[in-house]
């Protein structure tokens, strides 16, 4: 056999290897999840939407890029976005063969890596977040001295932007930073010597390069002005998402990246000080990628928590960090490495194995639809049986009846064969703008019915009542409630003037969820940032609620607040009101339907004012 | 034999800040009850999203910078050696 093919032949043996698994997994298949939650929801609805003909960004908010979206039309684009695993996983092996010298480590680091995500993570978010690692892992192998292999590195992110939006912009900001951190610590990084320039100036040109088919695909969509105010709304989404306090205080996942992170981090200031080399190797400017990688990704966590998905830099820093002390025989060190890093990966394992044996199981089931399918009509239909409630619900409303579905069940637009709103879920429409979009989209389509999931009354501590009061106002303004099925609430056109009570005499519990608003620290907020906008007012009971605000003063952390009208009771809870607090009144779902406040029921600690607003837009 | 002390030193100094950077973001959780309510500013500075902006000022504020402390505290303690460091070849 020819040497060279001998060479080449295990990677290619791991390169197929790999891409089968790829090729049997959920990710090359129109399926729909298991589970029903919002994401797998989203994901099934924008697969109904791209065999629609749907525009993505134009049409509605999508983040995934291109490729992921356009896969499911086109089987030749399913096989192109299964390559990226198998390529992620070959350059791993590649990198570990020059760090290692050989080539069985090498392999066997890409397989052992493979196996870690089949394990603790999943091959759509690895395909997605690894996409980044493989581009610098292709910088640090190519020692990107050349101008035009930067070039080509250029072109790469942009493309990268194109198929995966966030991941090429993630591309580019690992691929710059580290680079300065290189030339920085090289001491290389001068304005007299002009190759980092050079190198520089022909990244950003292969980025504009790279970029040209996006920019067809805008002119050829009219998407360019959506895209940037899509680009703007993420910015402000951050802002009104949530997340745990400290993440890996609470995710078990997070433990796997975040030591392992903080150690290579001590390892590399450490070295940088204590061995001052002029030249940083392969591995050191890898560990520096790696790093600065992990930490953009972390910065997802401020939208949504990202520890499930991201936990595959863990061992791959644990491996970099241990090959570092290996090659200066520093084995102590090594071994110390790897034992905390089993103790913790195991323990997880232990804390996760229900969630090890889902994913192996959902893997298992999928064999026996072996071969990828792109989706059609037929087989969006086929997968909507296994919805639980599609039978109930196709019987209580015509097959195409327009709907609108609050707060997140963007699967029953396929279910209906309705046309998709620009946000699925009351957390994408969490931007005041946003829910406005909503609305006017409702308006122009003539959306017949809204259903309401009264089981779904909160997403990760938030209820969807205090994040879209705009929104829901507007719903049960405009739609009154006709029955139930199963969890669902049917709501149509309202012939009558809409009150509270037909939500009570129909859906009494979900009713009552609407009565208790945990608005947290929002009316703190609004006293320390917006005091100036608002005036005292004299008035007596009962009280005019439209616009009306409530500055409540306690020296207690929580309060809680009974806002009696003639029928009904609201209950309010707010936290840390020592200075003040402001309540919006009207945007609490009992008084979307204007009625006399009767009487407030507070503590006796509680001090109490009513007030006005100069400007009610700017505020909650 | 000297340097051999001088450079103990400050490896010694190298973990003690990091432990010291570590420590400060221990006390920071342990007492994030009072940092919370007791901010007096709004992280964001946004009026139109300050409503629901609580979450960020609750929770990702505190995320981003519990990260941050844990991030920088070994490149800032790197950096000190290294300026201590070149002031004493300076006296020298």
């Amino acid at each position: 056999m020819n040497k060279r093919l001998k060479l080449l032949l295990p990677f290619v043996l791991l390169f197929l290897g790999v891409w089968v698994v790829v090729l049997l997994s959920p990710i090359s298949h129109c399926t729909l999840w298991e589970g029903f939650g919002f994401d797998a929801q989203n994901i099934f609805a924008w697969k109904y939407g791209a065999v629609n003909g749907a525009v993505p960004i134009r049409d509605f908010f999508y983040p995934y890029g291109l490729l992921s979206y356009y896969k499911d039309t086109n089987l030749v684009l399913t096989y192109i976005q299964s390559l990226f695993v198998p390529i992620h996983i070959l350059l791993i092996s590649l990198l570990f063969t020059r760090l290692t010298g050989s080539r069985a480590k090498g392999i066997a680091s890409g397989v052992a890596l493979f196996f870690f995500v089949l394990l603790f993570s999943d091959l759509e978010s690895f395909q997605r977040y690894g996409s980044a690692l493989s581009v610098l892992i292709a910088f640090v192998l190519w020692k990107t001295k050349s101008p035009i292999k930067s070039f080509v590195l250029g072109v790469l992110s942009s493309l990268l932007f194109t198929t995966i939006t966030d991941q090429g912009v993630l591309a580019v900001l690992v691929l710059a930073v580290t680079s300065c951190i290189i030339y920085i610590l090289e001491k290389r990084l001068s304005w007299r010597k002009h190759l980092p320039i050079k190198i520089g100036a022909h990244y950003v040109i292969g980025v504009g390069v790279g970029l040209l088919p996006l920019f067809l695909w805008f002119i050829h969509t009219s998407s360019a002005t959506t895209f940037m105010k899509s680009m703007y709304y993420l910015s402000t989404l951050v802002t009104t998402g949530e997340s745990s306090f400290l993440p890996f205080a609470f995710h078990p996942e997070n433990l796997l990246v975040f030591l392992p992170l903080f150690g290579a981090i001590m390892l590399m200031s450490y070295a940088t000080v204590f061995h001052n080399q002029h030249r940083l190797s392969s591995l050191e400017q890898m560990l520096f990628g790696v790093i600065v990688l992990t930490v953009f990704l972390e910065q997802k966590s401020l939208i949504r928590s990202i520890s499930g998905s991201i936990v595959f830099l863990g061992p791959l820093l644990m491996m970099l960090s241990t090959q570092w002390f290996l090659d200066r025989k520093k084995y102590r060190e090594a071994s110390l490495v790897v034992g905390m890093f089993t103790i913790i990966a195991v323990s997880l394992l232990y804390m996760t194995f229900s969630r090890v044996v889902a994913r192996v199981e959902r893997f298992a089931q999928t064999l026996r639809h072996p071969n990828p399918r792109v989706c059609s009509m037929e087989v969006i239909q086929q997968a909507l049986q296994k919805f639980p409630s599609s039978k109930a619900l196709t019987s209580a409303l015509p097959k195409d009846t327009r709907i609108y579905s609050f707060p997140a069940d963007p699967i029953l637009y396929p279910l209906f064969s309705s046309p998709l709103p620009p946000y699925f879920t009351t957390y994408e429409a969490s931007p005041r703008f946003a829910q406005y979009e909503i609305i006017d989209w409702i308006k122009k389509r003539d959306i017949d019915t809204v259903i309401i999931n009264t089981a779904n009354i909160e997403m990760e501590g938030i209820q969807h009542a205090v994040r879209a009061p705009v929104l829901l106002e507007f719903l049960l303004k405009n739609y009154c409630p006709t029955r139930q099925v199963e969890r669902y609430l049917l709501l149509n056109r309202c012939t009558t003037e809409p009150d509270f009570a037909s939500f009570t005499n129909i859906a009494p519990v979900y009713a009552g969820s609407l009565l208790q608003a945990h608005l947290g620290e929002i009316p703190k907020k609004e006293w320390l940032m917006k005091k100036d906008k608002l005036a005292e007012i004299t008035m007596n009971y009962p009280a005019d609620t439209q616009d009306l605000f409530i500055f409540v003063q306690d020296s207690e952390p929580s309060t809680t607040l009974v806002l009696k009208t003639k029928n009904e009771a609201a209950v309010v809870t707010i936290e840390h009101c020592m200075e003040g607090c402001v309540i919006h009144v009207s945007n609490l779902p009992l008084f979307f339907f204007p009625q006399p406040l009767e009487l407030i029921d507070a503590p006796s600690t509680t001090t109490i004012r009513f007030m006005r607003a100069k400007d009610i837009t700017t505020m909650w | 034999m000297k340097h051999y002390q001088t450079k103990s030193d400050e490896i010694r100094l190298f973990f003690l800040l990091c432990a010291i950077g570590v420590a400060i973001l221990g006390v920071f959780f342990l007492h994030r009850g009072w940092f919370r309510s007791h901010l007096p500013f709004d992280p964001i500075g946004r009026d139109h999203i300050v409503g629901y902006g609580q979450y960020f000022s609750e929770s990702s504020l505190f995320d981003t910078l519990g990260l941050y402390v844990l991030v920088l505290t070994p490149p800032i303690s790197a950096t000190v050696i290294s300026l201590l460091r070149h002031q004493k070849d300076r006296q020298r």
